[in-house]
């Protein structure tokens, strides 16, 4: 996977004089192909319909910006929109820390919710929720990727994965969430 | 040999090719151990993302037409303002320059052939002819877009302008020993060049689909993807040249 960071850091303003000609069309259909996707990826992962709506709007907007379609677009886009969702929840971090010390420790880093936390969710949607927070991050991504249909070569590309691995660590990835989830059942019940 | 993890899921997302699919589906015939394997790991994935269903929020209605005029008009603005200053500064160079009994075009002289080690060539208080002074150029680079026209608002007595194809990405217009102002608009670029004696050098990308030029409202010029047409004099292959007279009767 190509230039993930410096795509982020790039310059959010399209240059139009030196765009392809027929980049526009490419972007209207990675546009269509993708916006749902990356949009559900992105909810899924941040619990904020607004912001991954803001946030998958803002990866399209890099995309203009580049000028180019790149190598592998469908990596690209979910590279960059993963880069924009931990950009923003750095800056809450940021801003939390100023608040609250302790909130700031449950938005910033991997969520690892105590067995109660969980059972605060007494609906079936809060308990999803819960269980897609305690996942370690790589988890998380792999499975509302693949959720999401993308291939193994594009998911090993925007996470940095050897792709010959994509299927052992997605098969782990489902056998953390559902013990995590049978786990908060239980912890419901009980 | 029993299946991995790795070629179970293979199976199941369509992952796996030719041969390696081939051996796969011969010992899944075979082995009711696997089958019953893909089988369960196909229904614990549709449970999984059946839950995951569960904390979806409806798609916002966004439309990419949308996105892509709100980014472009953006970057329209910033280039508009960034024209706007352009033309404000050069045509109050050419205010300053041309006003009756300004001292610009003296001190330009008379600070031109200081540089050149010479002495004025002309008497304190006299004013040299614009067309003969040294005189300030001035230039503009602009997106073709799709289409762009160029206008020279007036004909002018003297003067031409040469079109040069180049590999650059965007149009470059320079007056040279003259001075004009320029105004750009969305494909457009307007040259008001009433009075004017400059020759104009103008830079067009080969890539540009569709560039005209029209000089009081006639076209001297068109590009039209890699045909190029008009009342123009082939310089080479690379090069046009076009009086800026007004046409004869």
């Amino acid at each position: 996977m190509a230039e993930p960071t410096t795509a982020v850091a790039a310059a959010a303003e399209p240059d139009w004089r030196r765009m392809d000609e027929s980049f526009p069309d490419r972007v209207v259909e990675l546009f269509h192909a993708h916006f749902a996707r990356l949009f559900r990826y992105l909810d899924r992962l941040s619990g904020d319909p607004d912001l991954a709506a803001d946030l998958a709007q803002e990866t399209f907007t890099r995309l203009l910006a580049r000028g180019s379609p790149p190598e592998v677009p469908e990596a690209w886009l979910i590279t960059v929109a993963t880069n924009l969702l931990r950009n923003a929840r750095a800056k809450d971090a940021r801003h939390a820390r100023l608040m609250t010390p302790a909130r700031s420790v449950e938005v910033l880093g991997d969520p690892q919710a105590l067995p109660s936390q969980a059972a605060e969710f007494s609906d079936a949607r809060g308990r999803v929720r819960a269980v897609i927070e305690r996942l370690p991050e790589r988890d998380r991504q792999l499975l509302l990727l693949r959720a999401e249909g993308y291939a193994y070569r594009e998911i090993a590309a925007a996470l940095d994965l050897h792709e010959a691995s994509v299927g052992t660590l997605l098969a782990r990835a489902k056998q953390a969430f559902r013990e995590l989830y049978e786990e908060s059942v239980d912890a419901s019940c009980g | 040999m029993h299946l991995v993890d790795e070629e179970i899921q293979r199976i199941l997302h369509g992952e796996l090719k030719d041969e390696p699919r081939r051996a796969s589906l011969r010992h899944l015939g075979e082995c009711a151990g696997c089958r019953a394997r893909v089988e369960e790991a196909a229904r614990a994935e549709q449970d999984i993302f059946a839950l995951l269903e569960q904390v979806d929020h409806p798609i916002p209605p966004v439309s990419i037409k949308n996105l892509m005029r709100t980014t472009r008009q953006g970057r329209g603005m910033g280039w508009t303002r960034r024209a706007a200053v352009i033309a404000l500064v050069v045509g109050g160079a050419g205010v300053a320059y041309a006003a009756p009994g300004s001292p610009l075009p003296r001190w330009i002289n008379s600070i031109a052939t200081a540089l050149a080690g010479e002495h004025p060539s002309q008497p304190p208080g006299h004013t040299a002819p614009r067309r003969e002074a040294v005189t300030p150029e001035s230039g503009i680079a602009v997106a073709p877009g799709r289409r762009f026209t160029i206008t020279f608002t007036s004909d002018q007595p003297s003067g031409a302008a040469t079109v040069r194809l180049t590999d650059g990405s965007n149009i470059v217009v320079r007056a040279v020993n003259g001075g004009a102002v320029f105004r750009t608009d969305t494909g457009r670029l307007t040259i008001s060049n009433n009075r004017s004696v400059a020759d104009y050098e103008i830079d067009l990308p080969r890539t540009a689909p569709w560039v005209e030029i029209l000089v009081a409202r006639r076209r001297l010029f068109l590009k039209n993807g890699a045909r190029v047409v008009g009342e123009m004099s082939t310089v080479d292959d690379d090069r046009y040249s076009m009086p800026l007279r007004p046409a004869k009767p």
